[in-house]
């Protein structure tokens, strides 16, 4: 209470030291009457601001919306035309882009659903390129699928078995290498034992990797060119 | 130091439309005209630095910012009328010197009506119905 008290005095001292600075800074004698009429209003504002606030709460917003409207003139309308249409541009901007992101969520999780259920892949993480169109709307331009590891070697185990089955008779021919290493023409198929585990997986992804692609594209219409599908490096899971 | 440079000028200005002013009146009110906008113009950015201390007394003692600003705004009002009509006075046009100042009334008063309105509004609330 002493303080809103106090408050109020200190308020009241500030206003009128206010209106004595603006009363002597004044060009001339003219416009005192006027300037004087205004600073006693303000002082009286001051004084009754207790019961106003009392009375109808918060005056202060209102007395600026008014004096807002006061100052508002109607040269100023194409100046303050444009300053709106430049604040709806920059809310309608915000919005699109909001909006552009809650699609790419959407489809983001669809493409995931669609992927796992059709082509029975686990997905890790899909990401999704989406550009403006000059109309406002926007256009799929690029996919990113990326398989879970674990679950993808598994899947690719299960549904290729061929491919790895191939890996297991390979393995022994790494025997013969010191032999054919001998020969100075052998030189690059020295790598073919390690490289010809790995031929067939990669195989198996890729094809693995066009049938994604192909499912996410006959569903959500973009171009297999668009659709980028990342199978996690064979060693990993091993 | 400006001050003297601003009576200098001033003295300068003086006597050139003394001189002038028998021969060509339009290039003496000229003169004047001119250099009344450049001592106008001079001291302008001065204000910014009262402006400044003004506005940090009263966000200390709690004003609100609408009394200040629009303290500030007649006082601008005042100023800019007042400069106009000393210029077409100058001139010799008392009449349109004293329109400038009507003006300048009128919008300081326009400055008050919100302030009156929110006064009657609380009087009118206070009184039974």
């Amino acid at each position: 209470m002493m303080n809103a008290l106090a408050g109020w005095l200190k308020q009241i001292v500030a206003v009128v030291l206010l209106a004595s600075l603006i009363d002597l800074l004044l060009p001339n004698r003219t416009m005192q009457r006027y300037v004087r009429l205004v600073a006693g209003l303000f002082i009286l504002l001051t004084v009754a601001t207790p019961m106003l606030q009392w009375i109808k709460g918060d005056f202060g917003t209102k007395l600026a919306a008014g004096i807002d409207a006061a100052e508002r003139q109607p040269d100023q309308a194409a100046g303050q035309l444009a300053q709106i249409e430049a604040e709806a541009g920059r809310l309608r901007i915000s919005q699109e882009n909001q909006a552009a992101r809650i699609a790419a969520v959407r489809l983001e999780g669809q493409i995931r659903d669609a992927v796992e259920q059709e082509a029975g892949a686990a997905v890790d993480k899909v990401s999704v390129e989406l550009s403006r169109l000059a109309d406002g709307g926007a256009q799929l331009t690029g996919v990113t699928i990326q398989l879970r590891a674990g679950s993808e070697a598994a899947d690719a185990g299960k549904r290729s078995g061929g491919a790895i089955g191939d890996v297991a008779p390979v393995a022994p021919v790494t025997v013969e290498v010191p032999d054919i290493s001998v020969q100075p023409s052998a030189s690059p198929k020295d790598a073919d034992p390690a490289a010809s585990a790995s031929p067939a997986p990669a195989e198996a992804d890729r094809a693995e990797q066009n049938r994604i692609a192909a499912v996410v594209a006959s569903r959500f219409g973009v171009s297999t060119n668009a659709i980028r599908v990342i199978t996690p490096a064979p060693g990993d899971p091993y | 130091m400006d001050i003297l440079q601003i009576v200098g000028i001033g003295l300068l200005t003086t006597i050139l439309i003394l001189v002038i002013r028998e021969q060509k009146p339009m290039f003496a009110f000229l003169l004047a005209a001119f250099f009344g906008v450049a001592v106008f113009l001079a001291l302008i950015g001065k204000i910014e630095g009262v402006v400044t201390v003004l506005e940090e007394l009263a966000d200390r003692s709690g004003i609100q910012t609408v009394y200040l600003k629009t303290m500030l705004k007649i006082i601008g009002i005042a100023y800019i009328a007042e400069f106009g009509a000393q210029i077409v006075r100058d001139a010799g046009m008392e009449s349109v010197a004293s329109k400038i100042e009507f003006a300048g009334k009128m919008l300081i008063l326009v400055m008050a009506v919100p302030i009156i309105s929110v006064i009657i509004e609380t009087v009118l609330g206070l009184l039974p119905a």
